[in-house]
């Protein structure tokens, strides 16, 4: 049986395509109040939005890595405060930087939209 | 990452470990979470695992984030292929080796083609070089006289350079006094030779404008580096040594560029001198004179004596501005000449028109007499290597069914589509590397042993050219490769991956095969009997062509016949001394015991010696308006047509007191065309009627065994020509018998002259021959290539279809049906297969061998005999390669198969 249902599923997406640039971004904020490892920023996201974003493991992953091949981001190993051993993540200068550069152009563009969403005004 | 290229491996497997942790993390954290929340651990590390989701998906995809990904993955699969490959090591070599000799056999052919047609003299800026041609209604020489070159080269006529060449002659030189002369290639060339190909020395200088000023008085050379690492082991004090060149003695000056090896293709050579010193060396080839013109006097002062090749450099843009300007300095320069001329020789001196030809792959006759066949080989070798494709692809198709559950496994847990068939297709790819590597040794070894064959030089001595595996013949092969791959991988990998999973799965766990593509196989199969049709069927054509030029009747006795080339003008005899060793010669080789008779002729037989004479008269027969009557002419001693078996019809041979121009013998061709219903004897010919025919002879081919008797003049060798180079003399029986004792007796004769060659006629008849030989056995080899592959694909696939269908025949086999009709039933269907095969191959082949029916001899490209012979050769191939699988499932028994079920 598991062989059928897994012969009908989806093919597995591994890019959100619009929301690529979000994402990241979103993992900029998280980290900007401190390391974290990547349970805690899926679930620093999803709690923050009120659990309306739902982080997909398959993408936050990816994310995380190619945010630090690109050096925004730095990574090592340590014990979360539960005392289990998970690599955190943390800003590097430059990852600050990209987030500085990521907000304004987020507020740009919510402005944009919301300018012409309400054209009557 | 750049500076190690390995340095990623290492990495990797850091990276593999921190993300295999990190995942793992991951799940510890979610599912203390959990627990904290009231969850048993076991449920909680479930829920943890399916929230996570596809955890080998998440690492695949995480992994592309770090780059590398492609190359670390290439790699990995190229491991694998390889492990697959030690795994079946019979179907890997069949592979390799098939795929191996069709891309050997192309890249061969393709390599000899490139060094023809394709490659560039090593020269600057080839494309800007052009040789002067003459276009004419009538055969014009394509070459110039000195005077002529001189006004082109001060013309003004805007070229970049204007050179002037001799053709290469092989000359007898030696660089010491005392050591034993050869034979080597030298050009005779202007002095603006190397400044016009732009060529600068590897040692000394080359030849300048200044080193060809005065007749005879500039004896300096230029040597190639080839043959100055043969002759002088690469000495750096070369420079002033001295050569002889055919009894001059001449002064190196200077090496040339280590890979020039001068303009012609075929004739690598090895020395160039001045045009000045022709007279020195005795050059005389390769000439036509009109007029007063005197062979014998140097040719550099003479007009009438045209001797040269015209090469001129010219950016392309200028080139129609320069070629009419050079055409009106011809066009009037020839004016001037033809002054004296009779309104009829001046009418065909001066139709004449100059084009520049591109002379950027420089000089061959062969490119001429190989291309085309070179060509439709290398089709026939193109067809090959698709039917080893046909044959791997099929390999590769029993293969991957071999392999269904496997990759029903890997599919499903989360390998995607596209990855699989990239990892199949590597494993092909790797296939078609061996081989194409394997390939490129066969095609080095192969090219060379195919130029010996083509032009009859035997193992250790020098080739006439060498194709080279340069980057055109990389490149031809690289491309081969990779098409080849694509060819027989593509469709195989992606049938292979199109499957149900559950019923692949299913059927997997039973152990026992899916459902196979027979379909497939079988149009595999189909067109590889097609495709061997062609093949077989060219192969066929060649050698009965070869077959009937071996037949051809010659009109002269091949078999009794021995013919011995020399070379007074090279050995430095003058004019005056020739009668008396012609004589001397003659006399003492009759002395022989077993010779009968030697005689010596201007031109030897099948020996690319041809002398044309234009413009004659003939007694009682009108040209036509613009008709220019052409005979071909030989001067022979007296005895000739005896001594070399040609048929005398009427009248008689020449005899020793013949000499002059007084008398002549004609052959058939010349009577049929010329004496239509009228008696030839007592008729005249020649420029002013001046010999009286007093013999005719039956047709010959003198010139080449493929062309027939043109209208052929003989005279007597005494009083008219003083350079003769061929002896003919008839033995009693085997002309090898009396070789010995010839050259002995020449040697004693005159001991200095040179003896180019002495062989039977017959082996030179069969020489001339060698071009079609080569065709004839590389398409043969390959024919039978091709029949074998196709045999062993329609063997592979009817050994699987009764293998497939054992418990079918055993349950046939014990409802009573015989092992004959069940062998009948399994023979039928390849019979199916070979005859849907012909079918399709039958036209393909019918409008394809068209293209060669210029290179058959005595037959029509649709000889209904060849085809229907080779329609049964290869049915009945084919038949008997399934004979066996038929027979074998004829002794399936009952029991085993349906305990095999």
């Amino acid at each position: 049986m598991p062989s059928q249902e897994l012969h009908k599923r989806e093919p597995y997406k591994n890019r959100i395509e619009l929301l690529q640039g979000t994402l990241d971004m979103l993992i900029l904020t998280t980290l900007q109040w401190g390391p974290q490892h990547g349970h805690g920023i899926g679930q620093a996201i999803r709690a923050g939005s009120g659990e309306l974003l739902q982080v997909e493991t398959g993408s936050l992953y990816p994310a995380l890595h190619r945010l630090e091949k690109q050096g925004w981001l730095s990574s090592e190993w340590k014990l979360s405060d539960k005392n289990q051993r998970a690599k955190f993540y943390r800003l590097t200068a430059a990852g600050k930087k990209q987030l500085l550069a990521e907000e304004s152009k987020w507020k740009l563009l919510v402005g944009a939209i919301a300018g012409v969403m309400k054209p009557a005004q | 990452m750049a500076r190690h290229p390995f340095k990623f491996l290492f990495r990797r497997q850091q990276l593999e470990r921190d993300l295999e942790d990190e995942i793992r993390a991951h799940l510890e954290i979610e599912k203390q979470q959990r627990v904290e929340r009231g969850e048993t651990p076991g449920i909680a590390e479930q829920n943890a695992r399916r929230a996570l989701g596809n955890e080998l998906m998440i690492k695949e995809v995480t992994r592309e984030m770090w780059g590398w990904v492609n190359v670390e993955r290439i790699f990995r699969d190229l491991l694998y292929a390889l492990r697959q490959c030690r795994r079946s090591p019979g179907f890997a070599s069949v592979a390799i080796l098939s795929l191996a000799l069709g891309i050997g056999a192309n890249s061969a052919i393709f390599s000899i083609l490139n060094a023809l047609l394709f490659k560039s003299l090593p020269v600057a800026a080839p494309n800007q070089l052009f040789l002067l041609r003459q276009q004419s209604r009538a055969i014009v020489p394509q070459r110039f006289s000195y005077p002529m070159f001189q006004r082109f080269r001060d013309s003004g006529s805007g070229a970049d350079g204007i050179a002037a060449m001799s053709h290469v002659l092989r000359a007898q030189t030696s660089i010491d006094a005392g050591v034993q002369p050869e034979m080597a290639p030298v050009q005779l060339v202007s002095g603006e030779f190397f400044p016009v190909l732009g060529l600068s020395p590897v040692l000394g200088r080359l030849l300048t404008p200044s080193d060809n000023q005065t007749i005879g008085g500039h004896p300096v050379a230029v040597i190639a580096y080839d043959y100055w690492q043969r002759a002088f082991a690469g000495s750096f004090d070369v420079i002033g040594r001295t050569i002889r060149v055919n009894g001059s003695r001449f002064t190196v000056v200077g090496v040339a560029p280590r890979d020039f090896r001068g303009v012609w293709i075929e004739a690598p050579t090895d020395i160039w001198i001045p045009l000045m010193m022709q007279a020195s060396v005795h050059y005389a080839q390769n000439f036509s004179d009109h007029q007063d013109a005197d062979p014998e006097k140097p040719w550099i002062p003479q007009e009438f004596i045209e001797w040269l090749d015209v090469m001129v450099r010219v950016n392309a843009a200028s080139a129609p501005a320069i070629q009419n300007r050079l055409n009106g300095t011809f066009l009037h320069f020839m004016e001037t000449l033809a002054g004296t001329m009779d309104a009829d020789t001046r009418r065909s001196f001066l139709g004449r028109n100059l084009t520049l030809e591109p002379f950027a792959h420089g000089q061959s006759y062969a490119r001429q007499r190989f291309a085309s066949p070179l060509a439709a080989i290398l089709a026939m070798v193109a067809l090959v290597l698709l039917i080893a494709c046909a044959n791997t692809a099929n390999l590769l198709l029993a293969r991957a069914e071999g392999r269904r559950r496997e990759i029903a496994v890997r599919l499903s847990i989360g390998a995607s589509r596209g990855r699989l068939i990239q990892q199949l297709l590597t494993e092909s790819f790797l296939l078609v590397a061996a081989a194409a590597g394997l390939g490129l040794l066969l095609a080095r070894w192969a090219s060379d042993q195919l130029v010996r064959m083509a032009f009859g030089v035997a193992a250790g001595s020098r080739t006439p050219f060498a194709p080279s595996l340069d980057w055109h013949v990389l490149f031809f092969t690289t491309g081969v490769t990779v098409a080849t791959g694509l060819l027989f991988g593509l469709a195989p990998a992606f049938r292979a991956t199109n499957m149900e999973l559950g019923a692949a799965m299913k059927a997997a766990s039973r152990n026992t095969p899916g459902r196979f593509d027979f379909r497939g196989a079988k149009f595999l199969v189909s067109a590889q009997v097609a495709l061997s049709l062609v093949v077989v069927f060219g192969a066929a054509l060649f050698a009965r062509s070869l077959r009937n030029l071996a037949k051809v009747e010659l009109g002269f006795d091949r078999d009794h016949v021995l013919t011995v080339l020399i070379d007074p003008r090279a050995a430095g005899y003058d004019a005056a001394q020739l009668p008396g060793l012609f004589q001397r010669l003659v006399e003492r080789t009759e002395a022989i015991p077993g010779v009968r008779s030697a005689v010596v002729s201007m031109c030897g037989l099948a020996d690319e010696c041809r002398s044309i004479h234009g413009g004659e008269k003939i007694s009682g027969y009108q040209p036509a308006p613009n008709e220019e009557i052409r005979i071909q002419e030989n001067y022979v001693g007296p005895g000739y047509f005896s001594t070399v078996g040609m048929r005398l019809l009427n009248g008689r041979d020449f005899e020793p007191a013949d000499s002059g121009n007084r008398f002549a013998v004609v052959n058939q061709a010349l009577v049929r065309r010329y004496f239509a219903n009228r008696s030839p004897l007592g008729q005249r010919l020649g420029d002013h009627l001046e010999s009286e025919i007093v013999g005719i002879v039956a047709d010959a081919r003198v010139n080449t065994v493929r062309e027939e008797a043109v209208p052929m003049a003989y005279y007597p060798l005494r009083g008219n020509v003083a350079f003769a180079e061929s002896l003919e003399v008839r033995a009693a029986g085997d002309p090898n018998t009396v070789a010995t004792g010839v050259r002995k007796v020449l040697n004693a004769a005159a001991p200095d002259l040179p003896i180019d060659r002495i062989s039977p006629l017959a082996l030179q008849v069969d020489r001339s021959l060698n071009p079609e030989r080569m065709g004839s056995v590389v398409t043969g080899a390959f024919g039978i290539l091709a029949l074998g592959l196709a045999c062993f694909g329609l063997y592979g696939v009817m050994s699987y279809a009764v293998s497939r269908r054992t418990s079918e025949i055993g349950v046939r086999m014990a409802l009573g049906a015989r092992p004959g009709n069940v062998l009948w039933d399994v023979l039928r269907e390849a019979l199916a297969l070979i005859a849907l095969g012909l079918a399709v191959g039958l036209p393909v082949v019918l409008f394809a061998s068209r293209s060669i029916s210029a290179l058959l001899y005595g037959l029509q490209p649709n000889d209904p005999a060849t085809l229907a012979m080779t329609t049964v050769i290869l049915t009945s191939v084919a038949a008997f390669a399934a004979l066996l699988p038929a027979w074998r499932a004829s002794r399936v028994s009952p029991i085993t198969a349906l305990r095999h079920e």
